[in-house]
């Protein structure tokens, strides 16, 4: 495979624009950095090996990787047991200033995981997909909804959350 | 424009804080208005305002350190000495075979296009990591070299294993070299390179191991059995190697004049 044939094709794009925010999106979704490269890999796959007949955009990816990530959890359940069973399993961001902000910031990480593998798939996806700066019309295509019922899935998402990171964040 | 006549629900103070316009203006101006006399309302929409905020900042915290590792797959040159070919069911079982030859005749080009190498490549070319350089035909891949030196690369060395990757890639001034894992024998050897990429090789027995590509430079996600080598040879755009070793032992930085000339890192043991 040439670099000059794949440089012609539309998905070259797709994947500079969006494959971070991809990533991103698994990893928060998922909980297990791997799983989330390996499912950002698979939406890409998708793209060549079937692309939607009305074109590929960001809101295709999301909703194929939104789907890869709930057959994934339905059938990987070690890996979240995995990560649940210690925060410092947990993958996170740039190197702190001392050791013990790390600490604090991993268990902060871990407690953020656990609080969203604990709502529903369809609420987590409202909420991820939110946060990665999709329209309440983009969100309710994905999860099979109507417009109107975003804001009770977001909202209901928000307040189990939160509600889950309360005493989590306290003890931090 | 008329107050509403109860208060207002999850769905609506939600599209207020996202000022989601779906429902048509006058919906949406009216839950507004609602949402400036209702004192309960308020109070709710604050509250919420609150929760969202923080349950924002907690997703924000919960990224990757760095750009995801790319799905770099380097493709092999061959098979290695000494381990013989893992015979499939198929050559086992003749009528197996037979259908597989029927399945293969009756299959779409399409579905035997090599798609995940097409996946290496489209995320190369999307960062622009790997240059198409040599021969100017543009066929740059991993493990695919071109001219006498691709050549002389990809000889296998007299009595070495029959396999190998090699990667070229426009690397970045700070170049950074990941290596998982302590190995049952190898070194990396860092040497200036003669061209303008960077070219990472893997000799011998690599067990399996395919560097990664990624934004900051390469990680070599290596098996404790592997016993390869791995030879980078450094353009003289890059400034300094950042080698991090495994099991969390300091970074290594070379930099300099020891750039210009050959350092060797054992890699057996740790």
């Amino acid at each position: 495979v040439s670099v000059t044939e794949i440089v012609a094709d539309a998905p070259v794009e797709l994947y500079r624009r969006h494959h971070e925010a991809l990533c991103r999106y698994l990893l928060r979704f998922t909980g297990d950095p791997e799983l989330a490269q390996d499912l950002a890999q698979e939406v890409f796959v998708r793209l060549l090996e079937r692309p939607p007949a009305r074109g590929a955009g960001r809101a295709w990816l999301f909703h194929v990787a939104t789907n890869l990530a709930r057959d994934a959890s339905r059938t990987r359940t070690r890996r979240r047991a995995l990560l649940l069973g210690g925060w410092d399993r947990v993958p996170v961001a740039d190197a702190p200033p001392t050791p013990a902000q790390e600490l604090d910031r991993q268990r902060r990480v871990h407690a953020t995981q656990q609080a969203l593998l604990s709502i529903s798939p369809k609420e987590r996806t409202a909420l991820l997909m939110r946060e990665e700066g999709f329209s309440h019309k983009e969100i309710a295509e994905s999860v099979g909804t109507t417009t109107g019922s975003v804001g009770t899935l977001i909202a209901r998402a928000i307040r189990k959350v939160a509600a889950r990171l309360g005493p989590a964040l306290e003890e931090s | 424009m008329s107050r509403l006549a109860h208060h207002l629900d999850d769905a609506a103070l939600i599209r207020l804080l996202d000022d989601v316009d779906d429902a048509g203006h006058a919906d949406h101006d009216r839950s507004r208005l609602h949402l400036e006399a209702c004192d309960r309302c308020a109070r709710a929409a604050r509250e919420l305002a609150r929760q969202d905020a923080r349950v924002r900042a907690a997703i924000a915290d919960v990224r990757w350190a760095e750009p995801p590792p790319l799905p770099v797959v380097g493709r092999p040159l061959g098979r290695r000495a000494g381990r013989p070919a893992r015979r499939r069911s198929w050559q086992q079982a003749p009528w197996l075979k037979a259908a597989a030859v029927l399945l293969l005749v009756a299959a779409p080009a399409v579905a035997l296009e090599p798609v995940r190498e097409r996946i290496a490549a489209l995320a190369t070319a999307a960062t622009g990591a790997l240059a198409a350089r040599g021969d100017g035909a543009g066929t740059a891949t991993f493990g695919a070299r071109s001219g006498a030196e691709g050549a002389a690369a990809m000889a296998p060395e007299a009595g070495a294993p029959q396999a190998g990757t090699a990667l070229r890639f426009a690397a970045p001034a700070l170049l950074v070299v990941e290596i998982s894992s302590w190995q049952r024998a190898g070194e990396l050897r860092l040497e200036p390179a003669t061209g303008a990429d960077a070219v990472l090789e893997v000799v011998g027995d690599a067990a399996g191991t395919v560097p990664v590509l990624w934004r900051g430079g390469v990680r070599i996600p290596n098996a404790p059995a592997a016993a390869a080598d791995y030879r980078l040879r450094i353009p003289a755009s890059v400034e300094r190697v950042r080698v991090r070793l495994p099991g969390g032992s300091a970074a290594m930085d070379v930099d300099g004049a020891a750039l210009r000339r050959v350092t060797r890192i054992p890699l057996a043991g740790g």
